[in-house]
């Protein structure tokens, strides 16, 4: 049963979904691959892995559907699975590098005039640094700092417990502090 | 010095005002879906299929030495049976 929290015509759509009907899914689809979109550029930088990766989310979504109990609004379960999605290629990507030997830790130096950054060049550097570290590090740093989510919303999102989600979210911060740190790299043009 | 973390949060705040690229994949999704309802299936429908024929050549057998005294299927075991006794 689907409760109020889910809109009318997601409700209506979802259980059409559900009975097969395509145009009802590619609805769905469409209503929010916006969001999919600008959530999964956080995973990858590179736009053919994008597409693939919004694919991936909607092929989980459907096969999912039945199980969607409608006790938050769908947007915030469709998050779930992409963030799992997400994290399933980061752990993917880590093991062939890992494999391929190529997990050195590249010494990362501040730009000089953060602000003076476009975004896209902001989110590259951004991007760049947290690769440097471990999956689970680098998804909790994401969510924190780029999806401005809270502890709480992290644990909704990954099913991690809040309290692991706090633990790991203070490991992560000193492990980003030393591969910065140890590089040498921890001053910045204002210093 | 300044921490790292006031540099992610820094960058951060900036990467945010970033425009994701926009795509549609709704006709890729659901061509995908179209393939995988038997991608699922064929695994399982040929484990059932094999099944199905093992268990019914074992039922027809079963009936076979059932219904036919002549036909004496454990018959062959006996006689290994009672020879290994000497």
């Amino acid at each position: 049963m689907l409760e109020a929290s889910v809109t009318e015509a997601d409700r209506h759509d979802i259980r059409a979904s559900i009975a097969g009907d395509e145009r009802a899914f590619g609805r769905l689809l469409e209503r929010y691959e916006a969001q999919v979109f600008a959530q999964m550029w956080r995973f990858t930088r590179d736009q053919r892995v994008l597409d693939e990766l919004v694919q991936d989310v909607f092929v989980e979504v459907f096969l999912s559907l039945p199980k969607f109990r409608g006790d938050a609004p769908f947007l915030h379960w469709l998050r779930r699975i992409a963030t799992r999605v997400g994290y399933r290629h980061w752990r993917q990507e880590h093991r062939e590098r890992r494999r391929a030997q190529l997990l050195e830790q590249r010494p990362w130096t501040p730009p000089a005039g953060i602000r003076q950054l476009s975004a896209t060049e902001a989110a590259e550097q951004l991007f760049g640094l947290l690769a440097g570290l471990a999956p689970k590090d680098r998804l909790v740093l994401t969510l924190h700092y780029l999806e401005e989510c809270s502890a709480k919303e992290i644990s909704e999102r990954t099913g991690w417990t809040p309290t692991l989600v706090r633990v790991r979210l203070h490991r992560a911060g000193k492990r980003l502090r030393r591969l910065v740190t140890t590089a040498g790299h921890g001053r910045t043009p204002h210093d | 010095m300044i921490d790292p973390l006031e540099h992610v949060r820094e960058l951060a705040t900036r990467a945010r005002q970033e425009e994701a690229p926009r795509g549609h994949v709704s006709q890729k999704v659901i061509l995908r879906l179209r393939r995988q309802p038997f991608a699922l299936a064929r695994p399982l429908t040929v484990f059932a299929t094999l099944t199905g024929l093992l268990a019914a050549t074992a039922l027809l057998l079963t009936v076979y030495s059932m219904n036919s005294p002549a036909a004496d299927a454990l018959g062959a075991f006996f006689q290994v049976a009672s020879l290994s006794n000497f």
